[in-house]
């Protein structure tokens, strides 16, 4: 007896089992949470093992289950960072930002300086100028970097990209903008903007950064940022195609490396190019679950049915968005699937035991999922479906009454209420209709189980973060927006742990400490329920566990 | 940390100091309004050089699956936006199918919408590829629409469509008692005034020539001075029935997508734009892939990975030569796992 069982001691291991809330030591084997208890239990019950003491002094929770997140995330960090917050790298290291349009230019003076090629184009992300005071960046400040080098800043809210004159040079707009969204000086010149559509027109740059999830490394990055913010369990939530085996062998191959980081969830969406009929989806979709490895989970589906609320592109019921600042009405968002296509792949998906995963932003998404889902509960029952609503901003009381009815689940964007909250307040949908955004106490007293969500990279991967910002509701500018939709510590780690861990049919593996279960565990410097909510997200990760073997050596 | 984008792959599709005015139309249309039998009349019976992009977000199994046959007959859209935007992709895949085409363009490129597709708001996308807009076709059933453009959740797309239309076809006929006046009648009030001011544009699809229907803007909005002509139609009022087919090289032949089993027997489709699954096949096996092209294929092209192999592989096929060579010196550049053939249907990879 003994044999090969270490266990993790602590300064106070929180169990997320109502049974066991607290205790001091884990022990795990071949990978499961063997016990808990006190070490002197445990060794009593189990005999010898080995004590691993490098969290004793560090508060262990169960690891993080980010139900809503991108592989994009760690694709992106392909490129330098530029954006205004400071944020740690999959490297682990911190990126300071750019807090001013100089330290930009300094930032790309020096990513210039290590190419050799002088053609060579050069990318940043993240840019965010919305603290900036002063001038709005320009091709002219990039052109003192450089007017032989295409560069090309992509800004934080992905719908805007501003570049340099050498690169309009090369694709031909330098004199003359070719289309909207391209604002140009007093003769007609591109100031070097290029706004939605237009971002296209800095092709190669775009077509990289649309291109790049499809790139083992992007996974295994992907993997270590979840490993640096204390998540031991990510999804990839329908974006990067999943369609064919080689599809399946990217995540699953990368994944299988001695020492991966992170347990991932790939979510299949027909919708990215599978090609099929709805059954041959389902099918597909059945199969996948057979794929699965230890570090790879397959299972649950995703549809996207409408837009964004920022990008005015979610689906509303009335009053809809606000006006126009002169006053003209502004239309609806837009769909992305007629409601036959839904329901015809809900239909196979549910008679196939598949739980799907469906994007509803907006108040009137949220219905039309309302609508299928009841229909497809009485055609054919599953009570046990977990049909989770997605992002789920706008859903009203009402919803959440039908949601619990149907036995739905919800992921809530709590993140929008700390990036976007205050746009929501002034532009979107007004004081009130925000202040009711990403409902998570109203979920609570309606009774449907929900996790929160980042959505990396539209807002960084981090539970810590994510919990923050459904605990405090505070706005960029500091507002506290729907103090009455604020939840408690303890539920908010609920929300990204087990209820998580739920939603993605993982529960009996993952999101609590309890004998059986996986040994995937997060280290942090304090306990969340005990320090000042303002400063949940400064917690330090101290580490993670997964399979019972510590990461990142 | 890299921070180096690769350069982008092919030849450049916008060369510098030539104005590149690929001509694409819209078509768009609502669930079941005929897009598909429209494109495939059309498709069967053209002489010009067309390609087809199907846009199957949102319609695939119902749309895509009329369209291509499982190995995936079809140049396809994927919705690659992070932010929910259904047409980000559209730029990138006009810009590869120029790429492709380069020794022999298309006289015009045809995207079918989504069902709920709005052409207002993927037009844009358009312009960012650096086409030109030739026109917005829209399908409209005789039998539904007006019910459709009232029912709940999907009536104001179906009114932005036919808002958005310079053309509409009017499909099932057939099945109304008045054939079609009213739903004629419904669908110009409902559409509103074009930019010039002219109410839009309705035909009866049971009677129209598809072909006509390319080309549409110069050939149905004359008055709109704004619009320059198309090689086809010089400005002036032309009616549809009177622009005149081009005259094909016998060797250049329309690229399309048609499924085998919808073509006439009579019509053979000889040009079609198809794409092959190479992904995760090693040398021996993207060769016996290369083997089941058919004689005629005219071109396929694309840098792959080969299992196995550390470099990527760059694959050239015109005609009947074929080039599968190494290329160490694109290791940064980002690969594809699937080859675009222009050329007959491909039957299955092994």
């Amino acid at each position: 007896m003994g044999e090969g069982v270490t266990v993790f001691t602590a300064r106070r291991v929180v169990t997320l089992d109502p049974a066991i809330p607290t205790c001091e030591a884990v022990a795990v084997r071949d990978g499961r949470i063997l016990g808990v208890g006190t070490v002197d239990e445990l060794r009593s019950a189990r005999g010898p093992m080995r004590v691993d003491d490098r969290f004793a002094d560090a508060v262990v929770l169960p690891g993080f289950v980010e139900a809503h997140s991108h592989s994009f995330e760690g694709a992106i960090w392909a490129w330098e960072y530029a954006g205004f917050f400071p944020r740690r790298g999959p490297d682990g290291e911190l990126r300071p930002g750019c807090r001013s349009l100089d330290e930009l230019l300094a930032l790309l003076r020096r990513l210039d300086a290590e190419l050799s090629d002088p053609t060579e184009s050069l990318m940043v992300w993240g840019f965010d100028p919305i603290y900036f005071q002063g001038e709005r960046l320009a091709a002219a400040h990039l052109d003192t970097v450089s007017t032989t080098r295409p560069i090309c800043v992509l800004h934080a809210s992905l719908h805007l990209v501003t570049v340099n004159t050498a690169l309009m040079v090369r694709e031909g707009f330098a004199d003359a903008a070719p289309m909207d969204g391209v604002p140009t000086d007093g003769s007609g010149r591109p100031l070097g903007e290029l706004q939605e559509a237009a971002m296209s027109l800095a092709r190669a740059e775009l077509r990289a950064v649309t291109r790049a999830t499809r790139d083992a490394a992007a996974v295994r990055r992907f993997a270590e940022m979840a490993r640096v913010v204390g998540c031991t369990t990510v999804t990839e939530l329908g974006a990067a195609p999943i369609n064919r085996d080689s599809d399946v062998e990217l995540w699953t191959s990368t994944a299988s490396a001695e020492g991966f980081p992170a347990r991932l969830v790939p979510l299949f969406n027909p919708a990215r190019g599978f090609g099929g009929t709805a059954v041959e989806a389902a099918a597909w979709a059945a199969e996948l679950r057979t794929r699965s490895t230890d570090k790879i989970r397959f299972g649950p589906v995703k549809l996207v049915l409408d837009g964004s609320i920022q990008g005015y592109t979610a689906r509303l019921n009335p009053p809809g968005y606000l006006p126009l600042p002169d006053g003209t009405p502004r239309g609806n968002g837009l769909w992305l699937l007629p409601p036959e296509q839904l329901r015809e792949w809900f239909h196979a998906f549910h008679r196939a035991h598949v739980t799907v995963h469906t994007h509803v932003n907006g108040d009137e998404a949220t219905d039309l999922l309302l609508d299928t889902v009841e229909e497809v509960l009485a055609e054919h029952s599953w009570l046990d479906h977990r049909h989770t609503a997605q992002h789920s901003q706008l859903t009203t009381a009402h919803q959440y009454r039908r949601m619990a009815a149907l036995g739905m689940c919800a992921n809530i964007f709590s993140n929008h209420i700390f990036h976007w909250g205050d746009q929501h307040h002034d532009l979107t949908v007004g004081p009130d209709r925000a202040a009711r955004m990403d409902a998570c106490a109203t979920a609570d007293r309606e009774g449907v189980r929900y996790s929160v969500h980042s959505d990396a990279s539209v807002t960084p991967l981090g539970s810590l973060h994510t919990m923050w910002c459904a605990v405090n509701r505070v706005t960029a500018t500091g507002r506290v927006l729907g103090p009455n939709e604020r939840i408690p510590v303890d539920r908010a780690l609920r929300a990204v742990t087990i209820d998580a861990a739920h939603q993605l049919r993982l529960d009996h593996l993952l999101g609590s400490i309890e004998a059986g279960k996986l040994a995937d565990l997060v280290a942090l410097g304090d306990d969340p329920r005990e320090v000042d909510p303002m400063s949940i997200r400064d917690l330090e990760v101290r580490g993670t566990v997964v399979g019972g073997e510590p990461t990142g050596g | 940390m890299a921070s180096v984008v690769p350069p982008p792959s092919g030849p450049p599709a916008v060369p510098r100091g030539r104005p590149v005015a690929l001509p694409v139309t819209l078509l768009g249309g609502y669930l079941g309004a005929g897009k598909t039998t429209l494109l495939n009349r059309l498709l069967a019976t053209t002489t010009r050089r067309v390609a087809v992009v199907v846009n199957d977000v949102g319609a695939i199994g119902v749309d895509a699956a009329l369209v291509a046959d499982h190995d995936g007959a079809t140049l396809t859209l994927t919705n690659g936006c992070i932010c929910c935007s259904i047409v980000d992709d559209l730029a990138t895949t006009l810009d590869e199918l120029r790429s492709l085409t380069s020794d022999a363009p298309p006289e015009l490129v045809v995207v079918e919408l989504s069902g709920v597709g709005e052409p207002a708001r993927v037009a844009p996308h358009v312009l960012a590829a650096r086409c030109r807009l030739d026109g917005v076709v829209v399908v409209a059933d005789a039998e539904a629409i007006e019910e459709l453009a009232g029912r709940r959740y999907v009536g104001d797309t179906v009114r932005s469509q036919l808002a958005a239309a310079d053309l509409v076809v009017l499909s099932k006929t057939d099945l109304v008692a008045d054939g079609g006046a009213a739903a004629r009648a419904f669908v110009v009030a409902t559409a509103g005034p074009r930019g010039d001011g002219r109410e839009v544009v309705v035909v009866d699809g049971s009677q129209v020539d598809p072909g006509t229907l390319l080309g549409v803007t110069t050939a149905t909005r004359p008055a709109t001075p704004a619009r320059p002509a198309t090689r086809d139609a010089p400005g002036g009022v032309v009616p549809p029935h009177v622009v005149p087919p081009n005259v094909v090289p016998p060797h250049v032949v329309p690229p399309h997508v048609v499924p085998p089993h919808v073509v006439p027997p009579h019509v053979v489709p000889p040009h079609v734009v198809s794409v092959l699954d190479v992904g995760g096949l090693d040398r021996a096996a993207l060769l016996a892939a290369l083997d089941t092209l058919p004689a005629d294929t005219a071109r396929a092209k694309g840098l792959v990975r080969c299992a196995g192999e550390d470099d990527p592989v760059e694959v050239h096929v015109v005609g009947r030569r074929r080039e599968v060579r190494s290329r160490p010196d694109l290791a940064a550049w980002t690969t594809d796992d699937r080859l675009v053939v222009i050329g007959a249907p491909v039957r299955p990879t092994p």
